[in-house]
């Protein structure tokens, strides 16, 4: 390996942590159907304008920082959200900005 | 297997009503409405043959639908909702709105009716939202020439054309931030009918309400108009 | 005729909404009655005011892009080209760095290099490797049927659990309250007094 193409090795090594750091879990210890949805999800992801990709990221940085047996409360709630049929989501929704109406802690 | 996780909606389900929706099993009284004719009558509006086509899957179908129904759905939008930047978003979503509920339509009601339906609900969520203040920002961007008359003059009310001098300007000025102001079922009334032209009872459907209400509210926006351009007309 | 009948009776009237009968007395009185004429040219000419108002408004390039693109999506369609030089402009400096360095070690380091322990960097560096020789993103090219590429953008690659989690994030206040808000009750009515 040339010194240059070294020294931009150990430029990239010092950069890993930080990634990994970021990004949590790598790509390969995802389940099949975990990559599947992320795929998906990235693709969606990529149609957003820049603002919204970026509230997405620090949501994702404050997500990271709580403890793991919150972000499985959020993940259980999502799931209980995500298959309400679509009366019962609506009415949820209701409650929900009635809720912000009312002034709640956030 | 567990479904790819998709965004759970736009916002509340669209108060569609009953009979305009394929939910209606035949012999159900909903069903039975026949409020526009025959199916095979409706199937020859041309705007239903192309939502019949994009029920059909129809891949060029809706971006013509797009095209046909964009421009009425993003003006009632922004005038309705009042903010230029939310207009367009909300636009969007009513487009979107209309793709993934598309067989829910039925051809014996009028596809403007539920358009319309759809972006009124979807507005009126957007207003009732409690940090929503309502902006009339709709001429700021649009003032052309700039020349604003120091005391706006009383204009002859049968030089009805905006571009007619800046007297007619300031009128229809005076006017769109009038009908800004109006309280939002007022509003939206008002502008399916006199500006859309949708017959009353379209208008109510829309609204989710009766003809008679409908009336009530036009009534009572058009006096309100009336008072706030009282220096106009 | 009391006036204040009659001007009721005028908007009526331009809508096309009063009966003959009506009609008559109502022109019988406006006749006579020159503030209720001034009524009636009023209400008449904000008839044609709002007649004037121009019904639509036009559409955007961007606008319609846009939409279509939505819909697009909501149909599971084809992906449009990812935004590989939006995905260098994205929060995370470190990796922002690293593309662009993944960039220039491809371009000094030759493909048969020595065999080396692998580390996520390895794994960021194989990704980069690919998408430095294939200019044109073909991965983004493929169709979402669901079936994930065999080389995934490196971005995804860099922070899967973002995108897991994507939905989640979106409604993130939604669930972190959620039982809070399962529990508001709803009033009859949410439309302050003045609406309508």
């Amino acid at each position: 390996m040339s010194r240059v193409a070294r020294a931009l090795f150990v430029l990239l090594l010092a950069a890993a942590p930080a990634a990994a750091q970021w990004g949590g879990r790598g790509w390969q210890q995802l389940s099949p159907e975990e990559q599947r949805r992320a795929w998906q999800n990235y693709q969606r992801y990529q149609q957003l304008p820049q603002q919204r990709q970026q509230l997405y990221e620090n949501r994702f940085q404050r997500f990271q920082n709580l403890p793991p047996q919150e972000q499985q409360r959020l993940r259980q709630n999502y799931e209980a959200y995500r298959n309400q049929d679509p009366a019962a989501r609506q009415q949820f929704n209701e409650r929900y900005r009635r809720w912000k109406q009312g002034g709640q802690p956030r | 297997m567990v479904l790819a996780a998709t965004y759970p909606g736009l916002g509340s389900w669209p108060k569609i009503p009953f009979s305009m929706t394929r939910m209606a099993p035949p012999g159900h009284p909903a069903a039975a409405v026949q409020r526009r004719g025959p199916a095979a009558s409706a199937e020859a509006d041309p705007d239903v043959r192309l939502m019949l086509k994009v029920q059909e899957g129809d891949e060029t179908a809706f971006p013509e639908l797009f095209q046909r129904f964009g421009p009425r759905v993003l003006q009632y939008v922004r005038r309705l909702v009042g903010s230029e930047a939310r207009a367009e978003e909300i636009t969007q979503d009513v487009f979107v709105q209309m793709f993934r509920f598309r067989d829910r339509y039925r051809p014996e009601s009028k596809l403007s009716t539920w358009v319309f339906t759809i972006a009124t609900n979807l507005c009126l969520n957007e207003l009732r939202r409690p940090e929503r203040q309502l902006r009339v920002d709709l001429w700021e961007r649009r003032s052309e020439e700039g020349e604003r008359q120091e005391e706006p003059s009383l204009p002859d009310p049968d030089a009805i054309d905006p571009e007619q001098g800046a007297a007619g300007r300031e009128l229809a000025r005076a006017l769109e931030t009038a009908v800004a102001e109006l309280p939002p079922k007022q509003r939206a009334a008002l502008l399916l009918s006199r500006i859309d032209g949708m017959a009353y009872r379209d208008v109510a459907d829309a609204l989710g309400t009766t003809e008679g209400a409908i009336k009530a509210l036009l009534f009572r926006a058009t006096h309100g108009l009336r008072d706030r351009l009282r220096d106009f007309l | 005729m009391r006036c204040h009948t009659a001007r009721r009776w005028i908007t009526a009237d331009l809508a096309g909404e009063l009966s003959p009968g009506r009609v008559r007395r109502l022109t019988e009185h406006v006749e006579r009655c020159e503030g209720c004429r001034r009524e009636r040219t009023a209400y008449a000419a904000l008839d044609r005011l709002l007649e004037a108002l121009p019904p639509e408004a036009p559409l955007s390039a961007r606008l319609e892009q846009d939409t279509l693109r939505r819909v697009r999506l909501a149909a599971d369609d084809v992906p449009e080209r990812a935004g590989f030089w939006r995905w260098l402009g994205m929060g995370a400096p470190a990796l922002a760095g690293a593309a662009v360095l993944l960039l220039a070690v491809r371009a000094v380091v030759p493909p048969e290099e020595p065999a080396s322990p692998p580390t996520r960097s390895k794994q960021l560096a194989a990704s980069g490797r690919s998408r430095a020789t294939a200019p044109a993103p073909a991965t983004a090219r493929r169709r979402a049927t669901g079936s994930v590429p065999s080389e995934p953008p490196p971005e995804l690659v860099a922070n899967p659990d973002l995108f897991v989690n994507l939905p989640v994030l979106r409604n993130m206040e939604k669930l972190q309250h959620y039982e809070a808000i399962q529990t508001t009750t709803l009033d009859e009515q949410h439309d302050g007094p003045s609406n309508g």
